[in-house]
């Protein structure tokens, strides 16, 4: 017998208990264990199924008509979606749907909609116009891959075996997605879809262009190449479109590799594709500069083959007729219009609604020799006191400072021009060209400067409402085709209110060195 | 002693009497007002002038002499109003309502009465409607308000000028200051209106002339500056003549077409010179007779609403119309230039009706163009070119001023324009019309107002505003594609129309005004839809008009029977026409029936009571019309009204001045019984197909020129009619029936165009009609015309 007091009655309790435990003191462990090994299944699995086996490049069909790449798509969405641009497009119900697509999640969380594209979006096609054959290659997340596996317990979702390929279906959306490895191929065509599935190894973008084309925006950009027999070959060979949506803005930076239609125009257009920087004009509601590299001689036939104009007309002729009387004149204006490279700028400063007929009001200037110009200021007549001149005669002003031809009455309809500078500078205008000339003579303030070919900029808001009157003038007697005094404004009405969101526009082009034409666009939107 | 009472008996009476004289003459003396002012107008050189197109809208750059408005204010006590004389081409609209607003608040709007001289060399620019810019130069917005508050102020120190005054009138003679311009010695206004406005001291406080004739006499040294013309030189001699404080004042008249001679046989400003000057002598002398006097003032005022015009949106539907009474005196003032003749033919109608004297004045309140007798509708004249409202505006302003004038006798009036019978007939619409000629045309335009607008629309508005009538050469090739140009080309090519006209009855022109009224058309467009077919074959354009118009032959002598004589004829036309059997008196007495249309007022088919009839055929071989010859269907009504032999109807038909490119097959009594012949208007003159024939064909197959289908017709009416012994009514109704109207083509007597085929019996005076039906079947109908 021992020492120890045992007390059975309490112990036997206890020791049953403890003998209990101590038959179960193996569960517990085992419990946890399987819990983990469980979860350690699982995450093996989670980490197994949602590895990065595959890449963008495989899915993407190379020789693609157009490609944009979107770097964070979620975010620039809602920037995009949110510009006046679409405001524009109010009209279009086309274009009116994107920005509410855009903002689509699908009836899918945020946090949701992240992992399924985390990645660059790349989205391809062939078809311009309809855009049947649009592709979407994404990268999705772990556990946007890991969501996806759990897609059978939506109901918005229906799966098609498809041979093995595995296809899924948003009947809502209308679009068919695949998945293979974390990527994420998209689009509204089925046979689309297993075309991306099925490209033989050639037949795809791969991974080293792809990269390329990635790493290298930070904006979204179209990417368009054309094949022999897209209807758009004629006109593009390549294009490239990034688009720059900031605060109250758009800026769009293309580059235009034109194709085999268009591409002796653009060579005969732009000339040399020497390019110098160009002033800027100081006023008017739409200013144009340019240098084209053409002279105005080749620009005059280009026009006549693309617009159906008439290269030679009795009535035209006999308007120029007294430019040309004059030898030193017309020796210059020979030369101005055989010349290439003639830098030359125009602005449309408004309407004289009170002429007597409604006249645009145009001011511009070439830069040429100003010589002869200037002798023929000298040498011409001034207009006889009492009143009687010949329509197409030129007079000069009493000051000397530029000639006109009188035409019919009024100061808007008094074709003038005069030397300023280096350049010789006209306008429909006398009183307008009288004031640029004055203008002129005042110590030059520093000009906007711009390096173009061509630039173009115009402020919508002034251009409509130059219009008013003049519209309304020619309306009220039946003037105006189409058009009474009361449905003239109702329209304008319209028009200013979309050229109330835009107070400026400008576009610039530019001719390289390899034949491409690179363009510009800046827009500004009204907060 | 007899006491004396200065209270008592007959000088008590006498003294009364006395006094009562001299409160009177205080009475009247108080009530009458006057005013006068002048404020010179002349804008500095460089604002454009008015009035020479030519001109282009170059502006002035020197003054010859000043320009002026000059005002009189009048009132009587009851009665106040403002007369204004402007060195001004004319007051247009805007700058009437300009003044007005800023005109003195003492009378009321209506009683502001605006006169412009019409000088040629006076300021123009005041002119927003852009058409109007072409004569009057652009417009200067400065200058139609420095204008308008300078003839304000003018008003306004007439006004502040006010002083008892008398008021009298006369009138003078003159055959040598003016003359006729449109007619070398054609009527002038002898008369010169006088009025004298005197102070209480029988100081001339204005005297104010009226005269007929243009101030267009500046000579062409002078085209680009500032004068007032002959009314300058008069108001600075009459002023001399006067006293310092008279303003002279000139109301031109009724000088639409009237100019200033050369009395003294002087050219130049010496020419100008001299007829202000006699004017003021004249005036002055006839001043001098007149007897200023207490007068009763009445100013009659309405803005009442035009007739249609061509030229609308461009010019507009209401007017102002005012009458100005000086006791016995009416002054009736035109917004426009009217002839002499309207401004004669007005004073005849108020002095008819009881006034003493009568006075038109032009270039007031408006500017609506001349106003020209309706006789002259159709000359091709200036006055005609710028006249806007139709022939029907004469008898417009004499009715509208007889209605302000407070004694007005009889004014002719038109038809109350109850609709005519009319009743439908064996499927055909056969209207019954008066012998009113307005009344005529009045009721058939009301009966078919809907498509005669229908019509005047497709044929005449569409190709306009499509441009396929219009100039396309010269300076027009370089026309904007967003600008309608149909508001300038529509009264254009109306105007050009009119000159048809020329040498067609009146009868004629008011029986169109009465088809225009009914149809709510300006009579210009009715006109015009009249002359569609052959403006058509003008522009060259091959559409509807230009085809030939039917088969027609004539059966003669055995052949036709006992019927004497058959005419058969199947009028084709590309547009669906409504067929209208008309019948009415003509002038001459004679019953007339044609078919036709509801628009035609020529006819193409027809009979009168005499049995004479007619057809009228389009045979391009002939040739082009000649625009300056009237329409071809007027000319043949023209005959029929008038002809009661075959022979009377040839010889009408040979002389007329017509178009070329028609054949006229006409029939009717002989001597001997009844025969028919044919009339070729051909660019070599008329010729006259009259033979043994019995068959008579409007073309001759064997003929180099007839075109291939017309051959085959006609080599059909021969082959089918030489078959018969006997041609009656039957037998040609069984040819003109050749064919089916459904789907035949041109080559087929019966086909898809043809609208109507009439059998002629002239010695029965009968004619049967008949017209297809959309079921391919037809609708027939015999007429009977009685005399």
């Amino acid at each position: 017998m021992s020492d120890t007091v045992r007390d059975y009655s309490k112990r036997k309790t206890a020791n049953r208990l403890y003998t209990q435990e101590g038959s179960r003191r193996g569960r517990p462990h085992f419990i946890r264990w399987t819990f983990f090994a469980l979860l350690g299944m699982l995450l093996t699995w989670s980490w197994w199924v949602s590895r990065d086996t595959r890449s963008e490049g495989e899915f993407i069909p190379a020789g693609q008509t157009y490609e944009l790449v979107l770097n964070d798509l979620l975010h620039q969405r809602h920037i995009i979606a949110g510009s006046h641009l679409w405001s524009l497009f109010a009209a279009s119900p086309e274009a009116g749907a994107v920005p509410t697509l855009l903002r689509n999640d699908f009836g899918m969380p945020p946090w949701v909609l992240r992992n399924l594209v985390s990645g660059p979006c790349h989205i391809s096609g062939a078809d311009l116009i309809h855009f049947s054959d649009l592709l979407v290659v994404t990268r999705m997340s772990r556990i946007g891959c890991l969501l996806e596996r759990f897609h059978t317990f939506a109901d918005f979702v229906q799966d098609e075996e498809a041979g093995g390929l595995k296809l899924r279906y948003l009947p809502e959306a209308k679009l068919f997605y695949a998945v293979r490895g974390r990527i994420l191929v998209v689009t509204p065509s089925r046979d689309r879809l297993i075309e991306s599935l099925t490209l033989a190894e050639g037949a795809a973008l791969g991974d080293g262009v792809y990269e390329t084309a990635v790493n290298a925006i930070t904006q979204p950009q179209l990417q368009l190449v054309s094949s022999a027999d897209d209807p758009i070959a004629p006109y593009v060979t390549g294009a490239s479109i990034t688009f720059s949506f900031v605060e109250n803005g758009l800026q769009v930076h293309a580059t235009w590799q034109p194709g085999n239609r268009m591409a002796p125009l653009v060579q005969s257009l732009f000339g040399s594709g020497a390019h110098r920087e160009l002033k800027i004009p100081d006023s008017g509601n739409v200013r144009l500069a340019a240098d084209l590299g053409a002279s105005p001689s080749v620009l005059w036939s280009l026009a006549c083959e693309e617009f159906g104009f008439e290269p030679r007309n009795d009535a035209r002729d006999a308007l120029l007729a007294p430019l040309l009387a004059d030898p030193a004149l017309q020796a210059m204006l020979m030369a101005w219009w055989e010349t290439d490279g003639q830098p030359f700028w125009l602005s449309w400063e408004g309407m004289d609604p009170n002429a007597m007929i409604p006249m645009p009001l145009l001011l511009g200037g070439v830069t040429m020799p100003v010589a002869p110009v200037a002798a023929l200021l000298a040498a011409a007549p001034f207009a006889p006191a009492d009143g009687s001149l010949l329509p197409t005669a030129l007079f000069a002003e009493p000051d000397r400072s530029f000639v006109y031809l009188p035409l019919i009455g009024g100061p808007a309809l008094e074709p003038a021009f005069a030397p300023v500078r280096n350049e010789v500078a006209f306008s429909l205008s006398s009183p307008v060209l009288r004031g640029y000339v004055a203008a002129s003579r005042e110590p030059a303030a520093s000009r906007r400067t711009v390096k173009a070919n061509l630039y173009v900029e115009a402020y919508p808001a002034a251009c409509t409402a130059s219009l008013r009157e003049p519209g309304m003038a020619l309306a009220a007697f039946g003037g105006l085709r189409g058009f009474t005094a009361a449905s003239f404004d109702a329209w304008l009405q319209s028009w200013e209110a979309h050229a109330s969101q835009i107070p400026f526009a400008a576009l610039a082009l530019n001719m390289t060195a390899d034949g491409a034409v690179t363009l510009g666009l800046d827009l500004r939107f009204s907060e | 002693m007899r006491s004396f009472s200065l209270f008592h008996g007959k000088f008590r009476q006498t003294l009364l009497a006395a006094l009562g004289v001299v409160l009177l003459l205080q009475g009247r003396a108080v009530s009458l007002e006057a005013g006068s002012a002048k404020v010179e107008i002349t804008p500095q050189p460089g604002v454009p002038l008015n009035g020479f197109g030519d001109r282009m809208g170059r502006s002035a750059t020197a003054m010859h002499d000043t320009l002026w408005a000059r005002a009189l204010y009048l009132s009587d006590g009851e009665t106040a109003l403002f007369l204004v004389n402007t060195d001004l081409c004319l007051i247009n609209a805007a700058l009437r309502t300009r003044v007005l607003e800023l005109a003195p608040d003492v009378v009321p709007p209506e009683h502001i009465i605006l006169t412009a001289t019409h000088t040629h060399n006076g300021p123009g620019g005041m002119e927003e409607r852009v058409p109007f810019r072409l004569v009057s130069g652009r417009f200067v917005p400065e200058l139609l308000e420095e204008t308008a508050s300078k003839i304000a102020a003018a008003m306004l120190q007439a006004y502040e000028a006010r002083q008892r005054a008398t008021v009298g009138y006369g009138t003078a003679k003159q055959n040598a200051l003016t003359k006729n311009r449109a007619v070398n010695g054609g009527p002038i206004d002898e008369q010169i209106g006088v009025i004298r406005v005197d102070d209480a001291d029988g100081l001339s406080i204005a005297i104010l002339a009226n005269l007929a004739a243009h101030p267009t006499s500046a000579p062409e040294s002078h085209h680009y500056a500032f004068s007032a013309d002959f009314p300058g030189f008069y108001y600075a001699a009459l002023e001399t003549l006067t006293n310092p404080k008279c303003v002279a004042m000139f109301l031109n008249g009724a000088e639409g077409n009237q100019t200033i001679a050369a009395p003294e046989g002087k050219e130049g400003w010496a020419r100008t010179q001299s007829v202000g000057e006699l004017l003021a002598g004249r005036v002055k002398e006839a001043a001098n007779k007149i007897v200023g006097r207490e007068v009763k003032l009445r100013v009659a005022y309405a803005a009442p609403e035009l007739p249609l015009s061509i030229a609308e949106p461009l010019m507009p539907r209401t007017t102002v119309l005012q009458v100005l009474e000086i006791d016995d005196l009416a002054i009736s003032f035109f917004p426009g230039e009217p002839c002499v003749e309207l401004g004669l033919r007005l004073r005849q109608q108020a002095l008819a009706a009881g006034y003493g004297a009568h006075f038109s004045v032009g270039l007031a309140n408006d500017y609506l163009g001349y106003f020209v007798p309706r006789e002259q509708y159709g000359a091709f004249r200036y006055e005609n070119a710028a006249s806007f409202y139709g022939p029907g505006i004469e008898d417009w302003f004499y009715e509208h001023f007889a209605s302000l004038q407070s004694q007005s006798g009889p004014v002719g009036s038109d038809e109350s324009g109850a609709l005519a019978p009319q009743k439908e007939a064996g499927g055909f619409t056969v209207m019954e019309l008066g012998e009113d000629p307005f009344g005529r045309g009045l009721a058939r335009g009301k009966q078919h107002a809907q498509d005669i607008r229908t019509r005047y629309e497709r044929h005449v508005l569409t190709p306009l505003r499509e441009m396929a009538w219009g100039p396309h050469a010269g300076a027009w090739q370089f026309w904007p594609p967003f600008m309608d140009r149909s508001s300038i080309s529509l009264p254009a090519l109306a105007i050009s129309t009119r000159a048809r006209l020329a040498g067609l009855p009146v009868e004629l022109i008011r029986e169109v005004e009465g088809l225009s009224q009914g149809a709510g058309l300006p009579f210009d467009a009715v006109w015009l839809l009249n002359n569609a077919d052959e403006i058509r074959v003008q522009s060259g354009t091959d559409a509807l008009f230009n085809t030939p118009l039917c088969t027609m032959f004539a059966v003669r002598g055995a052949k036709a029977g006992a019927d004497g004589i058959v005419l058969g004829r199947n009028l084709d036309w590309s547009d669906d026409e409504v067929p209208v059997i008309t019948r009415y008196r003509a002038a001459s007495g004679k019953g007339i029936i044609q078919v036709g249309f509801t628009w035609n007022s020529g006819i193409l088919t027809g009979m009168n009571s005499d049995g004479v009839a007619v057809s009228l055929a389009r045979v391009a071989a002939e040739g082009v019309p000649d625009w300056k010859d009237p329409p071809a269907s007027l000319v043949v009504r023209t005959v029929l009204e008038n002809a009661a032999t075959l022979a009377e109807a040839v010889s009408q038909l040979t002389q007329a001045s017509a178009p070329v490119g028609y054949r006229v097959l006409v029939a009717g009594p002989t001597e001997t019984g009844f025969d028919a012949a044919l009339v070729a208007w051909s660019s070599n003159g008329p010729v006259l197909r009259a033979g043994e024939e019995e068959l008579l064909l409007a073309e001759l197959p064997e003929d180099s020129t007839i075109t291939p289908e017309a051959r085959q017709r006609y080599l059909e009416v021969r082959r089918t009619l030489t078959e018969e012994r006997i041609v009656g009514i039957a037998e040609v109704e069984q040819v003109l029936t050749t064919g089916s109207a459904a789907t035949s083509g041109q080559e087929e007597i019966y086909n898809t165009q043809t609208q109507h085929s009439v059998v002629f019996l002239p010695a029965k005076k009968q004619l049967r009609v008949r017209a297809p039906e959309s079921s391919g079947g037809f609708v027939e109908l015999d007429v009977e015309l009685k005399d």
